[in-house]
Protein backbone atom coordinates (compact mmCIF):
# COMPACT_ATOMS: atom_id res chain seq x y z
CA UNK A 1 0.00 0.00 0.00
CA UNK A 2 1.36 3.44 -0.92
CA UNK A 3 1.54 6.58 1.16
CA UNK A 4 -1.29 8.94 1.98
CA UNK A 5 -0.63 12.66 1.62
CA UNK A 6 -2.56 15.66 2.85
CA UNK A 7 -2.44 18.39 0.23
CA UNK A 8 -4.00 21.74 -0.55
CA UNK A 9 -4.28 23.69 -3.80
CA UNK A 10 -3.32 27.38 -3.93
CA UNK A 11 -6.82 28.38 -5.03
CA UNK A 12 -10.13 27.04 -6.25
CA UNK A 13 -9.29 27.49 -9.94
CA UNK A 14 -6.26 25.26 -9.54
CA UNK A 15 -8.37 22.63 -7.82
CA UNK A 16 -10.83 22.88 -10.69
CA UNK A 17 -7.97 22.19 -13.12
CA UNK A 18 -7.08 19.14 -11.04
CA UNK A 19 -10.55 17.61 -11.38
CA UNK A 20 -10.07 15.99 -14.83
CA UNK A 21 -6.68 14.75 -13.65
CA UNK A 22 -8.30 13.08 -10.65
CA UNK A 23 -10.99 11.53 -12.87
CA UNK A 24 -8.26 9.48 -14.51
CA UNK A 25 -6.82 8.18 -11.24
CA UNK A 26 -8.75 5.04 -10.28
CA UNK A 27 -8.09 5.44 -6.56
CA UNK A 28 -10.23 6.83 -3.72
CA UNK A 29 -9.42 10.22 -2.23
CA UNK A 30 -10.90 12.08 0.71
CA UNK A 31 -11.73 15.68 1.44
CA UNK A 32 -11.63 17.45 4.80
CA UNK A 33 -12.69 20.91 5.97
CA UNK A 34 -10.47 23.85 4.97
CA UNK A 35 -10.05 22.43 1.44
CA UNK A 36 -7.59 19.76 2.55
CA UNK A 37 -7.46 16.60 0.44
CA UNK A 38 -6.18 13.18 1.44
CA UNK A 39 -4.64 11.60 -1.66
CA UNK A 40 -2.36 8.72 -2.60
CA UNK A 41 0.94 8.46 -4.46
CA UNK A 42 -1.04 7.89 -7.67
CA UNK A 43 -2.81 11.24 -7.32
CA UNK A 44 0.47 13.01 -6.56
CA UNK A 45 2.14 11.52 -9.63
CA UNK A 46 -0.81 12.53 -11.83
CA UNK A 47 -0.80 16.11 -10.48
CA UNK A 48 2.94 16.42 -11.06
CA UNK A 49 2.63 15.02 -14.59
CA UNK A 50 -0.09 17.58 -15.35
CA UNK A 51 2.04 20.35 -13.74
CA UNK A 52 -0.73 21.32 -11.35
CA UNK A 53 0.68 23.12 -8.31
CA UNK A 54 -0.22 22.03 -4.78
CA UNK A 55 1.33 22.14 -1.36
CA UNK A 56 1.78 19.39 1.18
CA UNK A 57 -0.07 19.92 4.42
CA UNK A 58 1.40 16.73 5.83
CA UNK A 59 5.14 16.18 5.82
CA UNK A 60 6.40 14.42 2.75
CA UNK A 61 7.08 10.76 3.48
CA UNK A 62 10.64 10.04 4.56
CA UNK A 63 11.49 8.02 1.45
CA UNK A 64 10.40 10.94 -0.79
CA UNK A 65 12.61 13.35 1.17
CA UNK A 66 15.55 10.93 0.86
CA UNK A 67 15.01 10.67 -2.89
CA UNK A 68 15.21 14.48 -3.18
CA UNK A 69 18.47 14.70 -1.30
CA UNK A 70 20.01 11.67 -2.98
CA UNK B 1 -38.84 22.77 -25.52
CA UNK B 2 -36.45 20.43 -23.67
CA UNK B 3 -35.22 21.50 -20.25
CA UNK B 4 -31.66 22.76 -20.13
CA UNK B 5 -29.07 21.74 -17.60
CA UNK B 6 -28.04 24.33 -15.05
CA UNK B 7 -25.63 24.40 -12.10
CA UNK B 8 -27.25 22.78 -9.02
CA UNK B 9 -28.37 25.31 -6.39
CA UNK B 10 -26.76 23.76 -3.35
CA UNK B 11 -27.42 26.69 -1.04
CA UNK B 12 -30.88 25.16 -0.49
CA UNK B 13 -29.13 22.54 1.66
CA UNK B 14 -27.55 25.02 4.07
CA UNK B 15 -30.59 25.36 6.29
CA UNK B 16 -30.88 21.56 6.56
CA UNK B 17 -27.25 21.17 7.56
CA UNK B 18 -27.64 21.19 11.33
CA UNK B 19 -25.31 19.24 13.62
CA UNK B 20 -28.17 16.68 13.83
CA UNK B 21 -27.17 15.22 10.47
CA UNK B 22 -23.54 14.62 11.42
CA UNK B 23 -22.53 11.08 12.29
CA UNK B 24 -21.30 10.32 15.78
CA UNK B 25 -17.89 8.83 15.12
CA UNK B 26 -15.64 7.22 17.68
CA UNK B 27 -18.20 6.30 20.32
CA UNK B 28 -19.62 3.09 18.82
CA UNK B 29 -22.84 3.89 17.02
CA UNK B 30 -25.01 3.04 14.06
CA UNK B 31 -24.66 5.59 11.28
CA UNK B 32 -25.96 5.82 7.73
CA UNK B 33 -23.51 5.80 4.88
CA UNK B 34 -24.89 7.64 1.88
CA UNK B 35 -23.44 7.25 -1.59
CA UNK B 36 -24.54 9.84 -4.15
CA UNK B 37 -23.90 8.71 -7.72
CA UNK B 38 -23.45 11.93 -9.65
CA UNK B 39 -23.79 11.41 -13.41
CA UNK B 40 -20.76 12.73 -15.25
CA UNK B 41 -21.14 11.40 -18.76
CA UNK B 42 -23.52 9.30 -20.83
CA UNK B 43 -22.85 7.79 -24.23
CA UNK B 44 -25.05 5.99 -26.73
CA UNK B 45 -23.65 3.85 -29.55
CA UNK B 46 -22.64 6.00 -32.52
CA UNK B 47 -23.08 9.28 -30.65
CA UNK B 48 -20.65 11.66 -28.98
CA UNK B 49 -20.60 11.27 -25.18
CA UNK B 50 -22.76 13.83 -23.40
CA UNK B 51 -21.36 15.58 -20.36
CA UNK B 52 -23.78 15.84 -17.46
CA UNK B 53 -22.32 17.30 -14.23
CA UNK B 54 -19.44 19.66 -14.97
CA UNK B 55 -16.21 19.68 -12.96
CA UNK B 56 -17.42 22.92 -11.39
CA UNK B 57 -20.69 21.23 -10.36
CA UNK B 58 -18.72 18.32 -8.88
CA UNK B 59 -16.34 20.57 -6.99
CA UNK B 60 -19.22 22.64 -5.61
CA UNK B 61 -20.92 19.48 -4.43
CA UNK B 62 -17.74 18.17 -2.84
CA UNK B 63 -17.23 21.47 -1.02
CA UNK B 64 -20.81 21.55 0.27
CA UNK B 65 -20.86 17.92 1.46
CA UNK B 66 -17.50 18.39 3.19
CA UNK B 67 -18.75 21.52 4.93
CA UNK B 68 -21.98 19.89 6.07
CA UNK B 69 -20.60 16.48 7.13
CA UNK B 70 -17.01 17.51 8.01
CA UNK B 71 -15.55 15.00 5.57
CA UNK B 72 -16.18 13.27 2.28
CA UNK B 73 -14.89 10.19 0.48
CA UNK B 74 -14.61 10.49 -3.29
CA UNK B 75 -14.54 7.09 -4.97
CA UNK B 76 -13.03 6.61 -8.45
CA UNK B 77 -15.29 7.28 -11.44
CA UNK B 78 -17.52 4.25 -11.96
CA UNK B 79 -18.63 3.04 -15.37
CA UNK B 80 -21.93 1.27 -15.82
CA UNK B 81 -24.23 0.14 -18.59
CA UNK B 82 -27.96 0.66 -18.81
CA UNK B 83 -30.80 -0.02 -21.17
CA UNK B 84 -32.90 3.03 -22.05
CA UNK B 85 -35.72 2.62 -24.58
CA UNK B 86 -34.12 -0.64 -25.79
CA UNK B 87 -30.83 1.10 -26.46
CA UNK B 88 -27.64 0.36 -24.58
CA UNK B 89 -26.15 3.35 -22.82
CA UNK B 90 -22.81 3.77 -21.08
CA UNK B 91 -22.80 5.94 -18.00
CA UNK B 92 -19.99 7.37 -15.91
CA UNK B 93 -20.70 8.42 -12.35
CA UNK B 94 -18.72 10.15 -9.62
CA UNK B 95 -19.60 8.35 -6.37
CA UNK B 96 -19.49 10.62 -3.30
CA UNK B 97 -19.72 8.97 0.12
CA UNK B 98 -20.50 10.51 3.52
CA UNK B 99 -21.30 9.22 6.98
CA UNK B 100 -24.43 10.81 8.44
CA UNK B 101 -26.42 10.34 11.61
CA UNK B 102 -29.06 7.62 11.38
CA UNK B 103 -31.96 10.06 11.75
CA UNK B 104 -34.76 11.54 9.65
CA UNK B 105 -33.01 14.89 9.09
CA UNK B 106 -30.29 13.03 7.19
CA UNK B 107 -32.87 11.42 4.91
CA UNK B 108 -34.58 14.76 4.33
CA UNK B 109 -31.23 16.31 3.43
CA UNK B 110 -30.44 13.66 0.82
CA UNK B 111 -33.97 13.69 -0.59
CA UNK B 112 -33.60 17.43 -1.13
CA UNK B 113 -30.16 16.97 -2.68
CA UNK B 114 -31.43 14.23 -5.00
CA UNK B 115 -34.36 16.34 -6.21
CA UNK B 116 -32.12 19.37 -6.81
CA UNK B 117 -29.58 17.31 -8.77
CA UNK B 118 -32.35 15.69 -10.83
CA UNK B 119 -33.83 19.07 -11.65
CA UNK B 120 -30.54 20.87 -12.36
CA UNK B 121 -28.92 18.07 -14.37
CA UNK B 122 -32.21 17.10 -16.08
CA UNK B 123 -32.05 13.47 -15.00
CA UNK B 124 -35.01 11.18 -14.39
CA UNK B 125 -33.27 9.63 -11.42
CA UNK B 126 -30.16 10.35 -9.43
CA UNK B 127 -29.19 7.33 -7.37
CA UNK B 128 -28.61 7.89 -3.68
CA UNK B 129 -27.82 4.74 -1.70
CA UNK B 130 -28.18 4.47 2.05
CA UNK B 131 -26.51 1.74 4.05
CA UNK B 132 -26.64 1.17 7.78
CA UNK B 133 -23.21 0.62 9.27
CA UNK B 134 -21.81 0.28 12.76
CA UNK B 135 -18.82 2.47 13.48
CA UNK B 136 -16.64 1.38 16.39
Amino acid sequence: MGSIHLIKFPDRNTELRAMPVFHNVPVTRVRFPNDILGVTDEHIQALKAAKIPFQYVSKEPAHAQKAKTA
Amino acid sequence: MPKRQRPPKLAVLDKMASPAIRALIGIGAVVWRYTVLVPVEEAKPGEEPKRIATDDDLLNLQEVLTKHFLGLTILPISVGYGLRENQIELNKHAPLVVYASATSPSDLYFQKLRRELEDALVQETILVERQEVWLH
